[in-house]
C-alpha cells in the first residue's frame, strides 16, 4: 500500500478531464444523445435539441468547479456518444447555465439560447 | 447518538446515514485491524415486510489516511445489488431460510468490495452474499449460523462482512436530548423551574434491542499503514456514503433513476463529532466534506457549545469549567484528541495518536499498540491505551468519555495548572456494555447477533 493521496478516494479515469479535473460530456456526445432520443427527462429536454444545432454551435463548456475527478465519472463520458438517458438542469435561465448529467458524468454548459429554448418547452 | 440521524438532510436518508465507526487492532488477530462502519440507524427488528437493506444506489466507503493529511490513501469501497427471486409474491421469504442460497429467501443482497490505493481501483471480490435480516424463529431460526456464513475470507488475509448486526452503541438518547437531563444527575439539573426528579436514576439505553447494518473489514496491519521503515503506525479512519447527484422518480418504471457523479452525503470519524460539536446549520455541509477541510470547523471543537451548557444545566456543579469557558481559552486538549491526534509525551513518552498538524476529524488508531488483555470501557481515561480515542472498540463508552473530556477532565493534559471539577470525572449517562442485550462477540465481526423481529421489542 502506498501513502499516495487519492482525489476524493478515487483514481483518475481514462477519460478526458478538463483543467479542473472534471470529465467532460463532449458536445458530440451531447448532440448524439439528442439524436438518439434519450429517454426520461432527457427525451423531453433534448427533443428540442434537434432544432438547436445553430445554438449549440456557439455553446461554451465550462468546468463544474469543485468537482474532482473520479473514475466512474469518466468512462460514461467516453466518445462518441452517451447512449444513456440524459438529464439537464437549467440552473439559471437568465445566465444560461446548465448542468448535463448522463451515467456518472456531469458537465456544466453555458448557453443562454439553449437555456431559453429549454425553458420555453415547459411553458 | 454517535451519528444516528445527526444532520437534518441525512436524517431523511437512512440507508446513507452512517451511525458509528469502529477501528481497533483485532484482539484475536493482533496482526490485523478491524474497521467497521454502521449504517441505517435505529432499526426495529420487526421491520417487515420490507426488511432493512443497504442502498443499491449508495456507494459506501471506508477510508484510511496513513500520512496525516486528512485525505484518503486507501479506500475500501462497497457497492450492493439486490436480487428478487419472485416479484409476484409480497413476501421477503416464503419458508425457513436455512442457508444463504435458500430458495425460500426472496429478496437477497450481494456486494462488490474494491480497494482504491495509489490511484488504482481493484475489485477484491464480487457477488458476496449478505445475510438476511433476523426475522424470527420460523424464518431465520439459526440466525447466528446464517450470519457466520456471510463472513467472507478473501485472498491476502482480508475478511469482510456486510449485513445486519445488533446495535452495539449504547446511549441514553431520551435523557440527553431532553435538555441534557442525564438521569444519574437529574436531581442536579436546573429543571427549568419544574419540580421534577428528586433523586438520581440509572440510565436507559435508547438503542437497546435495535439493529444496524454493518460493513466490517479485517485487514493485515501491513496493508494499511504507511510503507517503509519511517512510516507512522497511526492511521486515520472515517466512512463516507456517496450518492449520484441527480435522482429522478420514473413513474412509468416505478423506481428512481440516478444520474451524474457520486458525491459524499454522509461522513463519520470520531463518534459524536458532527452530532454534538458542529452546529445544526452546518451539519450537512460537514457531511459533504473530507476531513482535510475540517479546519473551518475547528472552533466548534476548541470552544464547544456543550461545555458552556453544562454549567447552565447543572448550576454550581462545574464551576471550574464555567471559569474556563468564560476565559475563552481554546480547548487544545479536544483539538488534540479529535483533530490532530495526541502527540507523544502527553500521555507517556511512547503513546501517540498524532498524525500531524492538519486539523481533520478522523478516528485515529495507533496500530503498534496491542489489544488490552483487560480492556477498560473508558479507554484512555481509564488507563487503557488500546481504547478510545486510540481507535474505538465496539464496547467503548464513548458517550461518557466525550462527556468527561468536554467537562474538562482532559484539559490538564495541556494545562497542568487547571483543576477539573469533581463532577467532570463522574459525569455519565449511566450506561455500560451491560446495557446492550445482545453480547458482543470475541471474533469478527465483533458486534452482536442481530435481534429478531419475533421477540423484539420485548
Amino acid at each position: 500500500m502506498t501513502g499516495n493521496d487519492q482525489a476524493e478516494g478515487r483514481p483518475e479515469g481514462s477519460g478526458a478531464p478538463d483543467e479542473q479535473g472534471q470529465p467532460r460530456v463532449s458536445r458530440r456526445s451531447l448532440l448524439g444523445a439528442a439524436g438518439i432520443g434519450a429517454a426520461g427527462i432527457a427525451a423531453g429536454a433534448f427533443g428540442g435539441l434537434a432544432a438547436a444545432g445553430p445554438a449549440l454551435a456557439t455553446t461554451k463548456r465550462e468546468p463544474a468547479k469543485q468537482e474532482p475527478a473520479r473514475n466512474e465519472e469518466h468512462h460514461e463520458a467516453a466518445q462518441p456518444a452517451a447512449r444513456e438517458p440524459v438529464v439537464v438542469h437549467v440552473r439559471d435561465p437568465r445566465t444560461g447555465e446548465l448542468d448535463v448529467y448522463s451515467g456518472t458524468s456531469h458537465t456544466r454548459v453555458h448557453d443562454p439560447d439553449l437555456a431559453a429554448r429549454l425553458t420555453r418547452t415547459i411553458g | 447518538m454517535s451519528s444516528h440521524r445527526e444532520a437534518p438532510e441525512i436524517s431523511k436518508d437512512p440507508v446513507a446515514d452512517s451511525t458509528d465507526v469502529y477501528a481497533f487492532v483485532s484482539p484475536d488477530q493482533p496482526n490485523t485491524v478491524t474497521l467497521i462502519a454502521n449504517y441505517i440507524p435505529l432499526q426495529e427488528p420487526a421491520g417487515g415486510p420490507n426488511f432493512y437493506e443497504f442502498g443499491d444506489d449508495v456507494r459506501y466507503d471506508i477510508n484510511i489516511d496513513n500520512n496525516g493529511d486528512g485525505k484518503a490513501d486507501i479506500t475500501y469501497s462497497f457497492k450492493f445489488e439486490t436480487q428478487l427471486r419472485d416479484p409476484d409474491t409480497f413476501l421477503y421469504n416464503t419458508g425457513p431460510i436455512l442457508s444463504l442460497d435458500s430458495k425460500n429467501w426472496n429478496r437477497r443482497q450481494f456486494y462488490t468490495v474494491s480497494l482504491i490505493s495509489g490511484g488504482v481501483e481493484s475489485v477484491l471480490a464480487s457477488k458476496l452474499a449478505c445475510p438476511p435480516c433476523n426475522i424470527g424463529p420460523l424464518s431465520t431460526g439459526n440466525y447466528a449460523t446464517l450470519a457466520d456464513e456471510a463472513v467472507h475470507h478473501l485472498p491476502g488475509g482480508t475478511t469482510v462482512f456486510a449485513g445486519q448486526r445488533a446495535e452495539g452503541f449504547y446511549v441514553d438518547l431520551g435523557s440527553i436530548f431532553d435538555l441534557g437531563n442525564l438521569r444519574p444527575f437529574e436531581n442536579l439539573h436546573n429543571k427549568f423551574g419544574m419540580h421534577l426528579f428528586n433523586k438520581p436514576e440509572p440510565g436507559v439505553n435508547g438503542a437497546n434491542r435495535l439493529n444496524v447494518h454493518s460493513i466490517a473489514i479485517q485487514v493485515p496491519i501491513s496493508q494499511v499503514v504507511a510503507p517503509g521503515s519511517g512510516g507512522s503506525p497511526v492511521i486515520g479512519v472515517w466512512t463516507t456514503a456517496n450518492r449520484q447527484k441527480v435522482r429522478v422518480w420514473d413513474s412509468e418504471a416505478g423506481e428512481n433513476q440516478n444520474f451524474g457523479p457520486f458525491r459524499q452525503v454522509s461522513r463519520l470519524g470520531n463518534p459524536l463529532f458532527n452530532e454534538v460539536l458542529v452546529p445544526l446549520g452546518k451539519k450537512d455541509l460537514w457531511n459533504s466534506l473530507p476531513p482535510s477541510k475540517d479546519k473551518k470547523f475547528a472552533s466548534y471543537v476548541t470552544n464547544p457549545g456543550l461545555a458552556g451548557l453544562l454549567n447552565v444545566l447543572y448550576p454550581g456543579v462545574f464551576p471550574n469549567l464555567a471559569a474556563l469557558v468564560a476565559s475563552g481559552a481554546a480547548r487544545a486538549d479536544l483539538e488534540a484528541i479529535l483533530l490532530t491526534g495526541i502527540p507523544a509525551g502527553i500521555i507517556s513518552s511512547t503513546f501517540t495518536t498524532f498524525t500531524g498538524p492538519v486539523l481533520s476529524d478522523m478516528l485515529r488508531l495507533n496500530t503498534s499498540i496491542p489489544p488490552a488483555s483487560s480492556p477498560n470501557i473508558l479507554g484512555l481515561l481509564g488507563g487503557d491505551v488500546a481504547g478510545f480515542p486510540n481507535g474505538r472498540r465496539v464496547f467503548d463508552d464513548v458517550v461518557t468519555i466525550e462527556l468527561r473530556a468536554i467537562a474538562g477532565v482532559t484539559y490538564p493534559l495541556v494545562m497542568p495548572s487547571y483543576t477539573p471539577d469533581g463532577a467532570a470525572s463522574l459525569v455519565t449517562d449511566g450506561l455500560t456494555p451491560d446495557s446492550v442485550k445482545a453480547p458482543y462477540l470475541d471474533t469478527f465481526p465483533y458486534l452482536g447477533v442481530a435481534y429478531d423481529g419475533f421477540h423484539n421489542p420485548a
